[in-house]
């Protein structure tokens, strides 16, 4: 039988519904009138006195549109032009980004005053020029209409001076009178804030509680215990050769996944000169971004993942495990010792202990774990979470104020916590956009964006970032820091603020320079000071207690267990009301815009759970645990292990600026607490509804099929090969390229490139699927969210996808059980424009609105496409998008008649703020906004590749490789992607595509794609 | 001599049956030599002229006061002016000024006036009062001149002394830059009377040949023809509606591809700013105001401060007047008698005349940098523009057509020398020179993205 690589059950199923939509050109009914003023039933069809009114509208529209003057337009200077803008150029401003929790070092591209994109920073020694899809789309949030625009009581606008002379009279009266104070944040990485909230702390004998949303309270606790240092040492994945992670996706979401993701790939990359890869083993229940990435997957039920580290350690120390894979586990690391890494993502302290006794006995402290560089980025307790309800319950906690937290969603007893927070006499919120706790404090004090404030960040020891602002301040918005200075009575800025204490506390610790003056210069240009870390800790032991309570909490598992965790997009709430993040789809399940309950497929079929394709309904089931029911459809997910159902933290906003972005249900209430911890792992029972809802799942939208070429089987499409095999040939799995190569035959011309050839290499393997490259592509490229409804029709807009196909970790035997869950195996492909040098779309194209480059590139003239649509017909790659209406406002026409087509109910309200002159700011200005009716594509960035030559060109000089880049290529953070110009024999692009492992997705139809993929390599003895 | 060198190697031109290269260069020097020649005599006579008319001491004080001015606006008038104060005082009468200030320590005023102008500090140093005083009229310190020669210094200060004010001329001002559409018009004004002319001539004409057929066809005997008027006839009928339909189809064709297009459109600015004196007669570069011009995609309108580098001095124009410029310093908060910032800048709202659509991509770094264009390449003679008009029609076929015709700067710029083939092409001489098109500058996505 031979490999088949599917995207979905339908697929492999042949589902009636997935096959017939297989040859369809548009997976949903035209739309023809779906969206005209009163809704049209399904069955009538246009009848001749509609087609009339419409075409005496259209005429009538043209004639008025046309007929109309040349509007004037007017050219507003600067009137006093800022010395370093220069209108059409960017200018790059080093940054940090620290935001709910997520931390990359970054550049803030801004154009004329206007941050428009984030860029990796390169200098940076933790993110190494990285980003991820939270870092890329957090620039919307600035333009964000929900942001507070001034300070507020109550729903009522206040100045500053009333808010300060109120909070700080009330703040005063509370403090003389003995009343407890409390500031509760999530953890602070930021020096100079935690010395302003000591301050502040100090002045008022306030208490400051420190939680984080999703918690990593277990590894500080246990690291007390074993190491007495509260601290999260630094991993380096780079360093380690055997890595074993037992539920703890540290590619996708924990602790640090943009710096462990380029970590991590360094050892995935290999060439024919270096045969070498690390070995990943993933054990885990539902199947996580980083499972995905790995060699082997050990699938256990949630609990069995904590007990499953006992068993570990019991193995690593000799004794010996019951369970022989884990007995195989251990061997291999034993055989690493000291180049090995052991990572859990549990929240529970003791858990974490016996990980912590893992590692001492294979001598990983000191090799791929240090102290001497540990996190800042999460400092929180989960006992705070207590202890705030208690204060404010008992009345004992008079006022509180809110930094960078939101409790009222995050909190497990959330319903308690608002009632309790009632009784305060004071609640500050510094919130800058409005969220449920803002919503529910008497005054909202509303911090900057980040974007546009002053500040610092230390997310590790001895390394320093500064965070300088971008832009002006939109709104009459404070930074929280300025407003607790302010009410601790120092009259300083914030920024006079930081700099006085790096003079004091990182100037001194550095060798670079002399004066301060030059030295902050420095770090506000770079971005990140690297000073000396801190020492290293010793094992003081104690696993055996821990153990044996592991074991006691967890040996009760249950048939039904929860498990809790953070999605990719959407993080930990924070960013459940960014709309760039929540229509990036889910790199698993391929869901965006929604929350669900993810169940195995067994548990799916036996429990008759609806995936209907056709009709895109899910059955809805009814979800109890912790004496808390919440509803959520119920997708089914390969590859997850039986008893074993996931939910996503972070939806179920209440507080939302659009009705569509109240999405799903709020499972902070599942977590349970063990010990001091609260973990993500509960029983719970399930029961089915009749209902059903209809989800967005873009898992089967836009389909490489070609029936006798690639097929359905995707011969061609994906390619792979394992270790061993790739040791003995370079060209192990991609050995028919040779054969396609001599096969390749043309009647055309081939297209001359004289200049540059520009070329894209992905690396499968190194490509984890983390969706960054997808949200640099919209920022980029002005590429509009379309919205819930929209993504249902397949008609999400986004030009680079990432194909996720699943298929077996080995042969499959006809009749044997091909959705395993162990068995499973999962490759991550980018998909965008191939820009074929033998293009199916521009043979097509009636009006020639497409064609070809002399650089390679496939070219689209918007201007040009009269939408005939048959290019995004004839493209095998399915990569060509359609504008179904104008999602971003471009044409004024809709304007000037009163937006009547997009109006009624054909576009949502997100789709519709982007129309509003606030969102638009946030707009690349050098790329066109699409208007209706027109197919767009993935342009190269050609943008950029113009702007790289032009100063090439001015500076006299020939263009150095790496300068032309596209968006994904530079925020990838494992360096996936590769491009540059193959005409450049020294580019890193020309080596890439020129390995053996290169090859072009179909390419036996000749296309002469521009775009290569290196084969996918598993670092297992299994053959593939 | 030259000349008759020159006789001969003419002759010998005439009389050889071939002329050689070397010939033709000879021919060539003989005649620059005797140019010099000519333009020495005239020098000198001129020399004698002037020497002649020196011995006149009005004339002297005339070259003299000429000479001044000349020193005076290569070296003060940034910030002088001799009748309006600006960034330094109005300097008409400083000599009587200074003299009047009296001697000091074995010096008459006038030497430390000519001390001050070298290096201000000296007279300051020495506490000259009239100096010290002079030394707080402004913030900004005024710039040294050690290298002016004291007979350099009596011009200058000759000049100033004997400047007058000049007078404003009459409103409307001369009438350059008017369009050159007005004899087009005329042109085919003349035309369309003479195919009038033409058709009332064919028309008579065919009226006589019917009434010839009719006179002929009664002289047969045969009954002469019906009349029928020639609006029933069928052959003009499908004529007319022939010629409706060709003149209509392209009259509707032309106008829809002129939809949008502003060629000739010529707004009335908020400040009449006059391209032809500040481009054209004082010669100020065009990037010394659209700065990013060579940086960027928008060549940039200047901003206030860039017109106050010249007009915190500058106060009257030679045409408004004080009108125009007035408005400057309203925008940007500017007094002129306190000659202070008293009020916030706030722009001025220019009517853009050079409308791209959105869909189109144009830098003037690449054209202005790259491809070393003139400016009036495409915004036409803007030195003799008092009122900026749009000179070419920015359409996509006038685009289309200067990349096809415009070589690259091929050898010259470094960025080129990856394009291998085109520069063996060239050596080869299979092609004689690399156009725009040549390297995809023809290409959807040059413009289009």
């Amino acid at each position: 039988m031979e490999k088949n690589y599917w995207k979905g059950i339908e697929e492999l199923e042949q589902s009636p519904a997935f096959v017939a939509q297989l040859d369809k050109e548009f997976a949903s009914e035209l739309p023809a009138l779906d969206s005209v003023v009163e809704p049209i039933s399904t069955t009538a069809s246009t009848n001749r006195r509609d087609f009339l009114k419409m075409l005496g509208f259209s005429v009538t529209a043209a004639a008025i549109a046309t007929a109309c003057e040349m509007p004037v337009r007017k050219s507003i200077p600067y009137a006093l032009k800022p010395e370093e803008v220069i209108p059409g150029v960017a200018n790059y401003y080093a940054s940090t980004f620290y935001q709910g929790g997520d931390y990359a070092s970054v550049l803030v591209k801004t154009r004329e005053g206007r941050p428009i994109k984030i860029e990796g920073n390169k200098l940076s020694v933790v993110t190494k020029g990285g980003t991820s899809a939270r870092a890329q789309a957090s620039v919307l949030s600035l333009y964000d209409g929900a942001r507070y625009t001034g300070p507020k009581k109550g729903k009522e606008s206040i100045s500053w001076e009333k808010a300060d002379a109120e909070i700080g009279a009330k703040l005063n009266a509370i403090s003389a009178a003995g009343g407890k104070i409390v500031l509760f944040s999530s953890s602070v990485a930021s020096p100079s804030t935690a010395a302003a909230i000591e301050g502040f702390v100090a002045k008022y004998k306030a208490e400051h509680l420190v939680n984080d949303a999703v918690s990593y309270a277990g590894i500080l606790d246990a690291n007390e215990k074993s190491f007495g240092v509260r601290a999260i040492p630094s991993y380096s994945f780079d360093k380690a050769s055997v890595i074993v992670s037992l539920g703890c996706d540290f590619l996708g979401t924990w602790l640090s996944p943009v710096e462990f993701a380029a970590d991590w790939a360094k050892n995935r990359k290999v060439n024919a000169e270096n045969r070498k890869m690390s070995r990943h083993i993933q054990v885990e229940s539902t199947l996580t971004l980083t499972g995905a990435s790995a060699d082997q997957r050990i699938v256990c039920k949630p609990n069995e993942e904590s007990l499953h580290a006992v068993e570990l350690l019991k193995a690593v120390s000799g004794a010996g495990s019951s369970n022989e894979k884990i007995n195989a586990v251990a061997k291999e690391l034993l055989a690493a010792k000291g180049s090995s890494l052991v990572v859990s993502g549990s929240n529970d302290a003791n858990v974490q202990v016996v990980v912590n006794a893992i590692n001492n006995t294979l001598g990983n402290y000191g090799t791929t774990l240090s102290f001497a560089n540990s996190y800042n980025t999460k400092t929180g307790s989960d006992k705070a979470l207590a202890s705030l309800l208690e204060g404010l319950s008992n009345g004992s906690t008079k006022a509180v104020l809110f930094f960078d937290a939101n409790p009222l969603l995050t909190h497990p007893m959330a319903d308690k916590l608002a009632e309790a927070l009632k009784k305060a006499e004071l609640s500050v919120s510094f919130s800058n956009r409005r969220d449920e706790t803002s919503e529910a404090c008497t005054y909202v004090c509303p911090d900057s964006h980040w974007l546009e404030s002053w500040n610092d960040v230390s997310p590790k020891k001895g390394i320093y970032n500064i965070a300088q602002p971008t832009i002006s301040k939109l709104f009459d918005t404070r930074q929280a820091q300025d407003t607790l200075l302010k009410w601790s009575g120092v009259e300083t800025s914030y920024y006079d603020f930081i700099r006085s204490n790096w003079e004091r506390s990182v100037y001194p610790n550095q060798k670079r320079t002399v004066g301060f003056d030059g030295f902050w210069d420095i770090a506000v240009h770079d971005g990140e000071v690297v000073t000396s870390g801190g020492g290293e800790a010793s094992f003081k032991g104690g696993a055996e207690e821990a153990a044996s309570a592991v074991a006691a909490a967890y040996s009760k598992g249950g048939d039904v267990q929860i498990k809790l965790y953070e999605s990719v997009a959407a993080g930990n709430g924070f960013w459940a009301d960014n709309p760039f993040l929540q229509e990036l789809p889910d790199p698993i399940t391929k869901v965006c815009w929604d929350n669900y309950l993810s169940v195995p497929v067994s548990w799916a079929k036996k429990n008759g759970i609806k995936n209907d394709l056709e009709l895109k309904d899910y059955t809805i089931v009814e979800v109890t645990a912790n004496g808390k029911t919440i509803k959520l459809p119920a997708v089914a997910v390969p590859g997850q292990a039986e008893g074993a159902f996931g939910i996503a933290v972070g939806y179920g906003k209440t507080v939302v600026n659009h009705d569509e972005l109240k999405i799903g249900a709020n499972a902070y209430p599942f977590l349970a607490l063990v010990g001091d911890n609260l973990v993500s792992t509960t029983t719970a029972t399930i029961k089915v509804t009749g209902e059903t809802q209809k989800l967005a799942i873009t898992q089967t939208h836009h389909n490489i099929t070609l029936k006798g070429l690639g097929g359905i089987k995707r011969r061609g499409v994906v390619k792979e090969t394992t270790l061993p095999e790739y040791v003995k040939s370079a060209s192990a799995g991609n050995e028919d390229r040779e054969k396609i190569k001599e096969e390749m035959v043309t009647l055309y011309y081939e297209h001359e490139k004289s200049g540059h050839h520009w070329t894209l290499t992905v690396d499968l393997n190194s490509c984890i699927g983390c969706g960054a490259c997808v949200t640099a592509c919209n920022v980029e490229n002005n590429v509009p969210v379309v919205g819930k409804d929209q993504v249902i029709r397949s008609r999400e807009m986004h030009w680079l996808r990432i194909d996720r196909y699943f298929t077996y970790t080995e042969m499959i035997q006809d009749g044997a059980d091909t959705l395993a869950p162990e068995k499973l195996d999962v490759v991550f492909q980018p998909m965008m424009c191939q820009h074929c040098d033998n293009a199916p779309c521009e043979n097509v194209c009636p009006v020639a609105a497409t064609n070809h480059s002399s650089e390679g590139l496939n070219q689209m003239a918007y201007n040009r496409c009269i939408g005939t649509r048959y290019c995004a017909n004839n493209c095998p790659y399915k990569v060509r998008r359609f504008n179904w209406y104008d999602y971003q406002g471009a044409d004024s026409f809709n304007e000037k008649v009163g937006k009547m087509w997009a109006n009624e109910g054909a576009l949502s309200g997100i789709t519709r703020e982007l129309h509003e002159p606030l969102t638009r700011m946030v707009l690349n200005p050098d790329v066109t906004v699409r208007s209706r009716g027109v197919i767009e594509k993935c342009s190269f960035c050609v943008q950029n590749l113009q702007a790289a030559k032009l100063t090439a060109k001015k500076e006299n000089r020939p263009l150095k490789d790496g300068e032309a880049t596209t968006a994904c290529t530079t925020a990838c953070p494992t360096s996936a992607l590769v491009f540059g110009d193959r005409n450049d024999k020294t580019s890193q692009v020309f080596t890439s595509m020129n390995d053996e492992r290169a090859f072009g997705v179909i390419e036996e139809i000749h296309t002469m794609p521009n775009v290569y993929y290196l084969t996918k390599v598993r670092n297992r003895s299994e053959k593939a | 001599m030259f000349e008759i060198a020159c006789f001969f190697e003419i002759l010998a031109v005439i009389f050889a049956p071939s002329c050689d290269k070397s010939m033709t260069i000879q021919l060539k020097m003989g005649k620059k030599i005797h140019w010099l020649s000519a333009k020495t005599l005239i020098t000198t006579a001129f020399s004698a002229l002037l020497l002649f008319v020196a011995t006149s001491s009005y004339a002297a004080d005339a070259a003299q006061v000429a000479e001044g001015k000349k020193l005076f606006k290569s070296n003060c008038a940034s910030c002088h002016n001799p009748l309006t104060a600006g960034t330094g005082p109005a300097l008409k009468g400083v000599t009587a000024r200074w003299e009047a200030a009296g001697a000091y320590q074995g010096k008459s005023g006038k030497e430390w006036l000519h001390a001050w102008i070298k290096n201000y500090n000296t007279p300051v140093g020495a506490k000259y009062p009239y100096a010290v005083e002079m030394s707080n009229y402004s913030p900004s310190a005024m710039n040294l001149f050690p290298a002016l020669k004291d007979e350099d210094i009596d011009k200058i200060l000759l000049y100033v002394d004997n400047s007058e004010v000049t007078p404003t001329p009459p409103p409307g001002g001369p009438t350059a830059g008017t369009t050159t559409q007005a004899p087009k018009e005329e042109n085919s004004t003349v035309l369309y009377l003479f195919v009038a002319l033409l058709v009332v001539l064919a028309a008579i004409l065919v009226g006589v040949a019917r009434k010839l057929d009719n006179v002929v066809e009664t002289a047969k005997g045969n009954a002469p023809a019906a009349s029928v008027p020639f609006w029933k006839n069928t052959k003009f009928r499908v004529a007319a509606l022939l010629l409706f339909l060709v003149w209509g189809g392209f009259y509707l064709a032309d106008n829809a591809i002129r939809l949008g297009r502003q060629q000739g459109y010529q707004p009335t600015q908020p400040i009449r700013y006059n391209h032809a004196l500040h481009a054209g007669k004082h010669k100020i570069d065009c990037q010394y105001c659209h700065t990013s011009a060579a940086k960027g995609k928008a060549a940039g309108i200047p901003s206030l401060n860039t017109c106050m580098n010249c007009h915190k001095n500058v106060q009257k124009g030679p045409e408004y007047g004080t009108e125009e410029i007035a408005k400057i310093y309203d925008a940007v908060g500017w007094d002129v008698k306190t000659q202070k910032y008293v009020r916030p800048a706030r722009p001025v709202q220019w009517i853009r005349i050079h409308n791209l659509p959105d869909h189109v991509y144009f830098n003037h770094a690449q054209h202005v940098v790259a491809g070393k264009v003139a400016c009036q390449t495409c915004h036409g003679p803007i030195q003799e523009m008092k009122e900026v008009y749009q000179f070419a029609p920015l359409s996509m076929g006038w685009c289309v057509n200067c990349h096809r015709q415009t070589e690259v700067q091929f050898g010259g710029n470094n960025y080129y020398s990856t394009y291998e083939k085109l520069h063996e092409q060239l050596k080869n001489k299979t092609i004689d020179k690399v156009t725009v098109e040549k390297i995809g500058g023809t290409e959807c996505a040059k413009c289009h993205y």
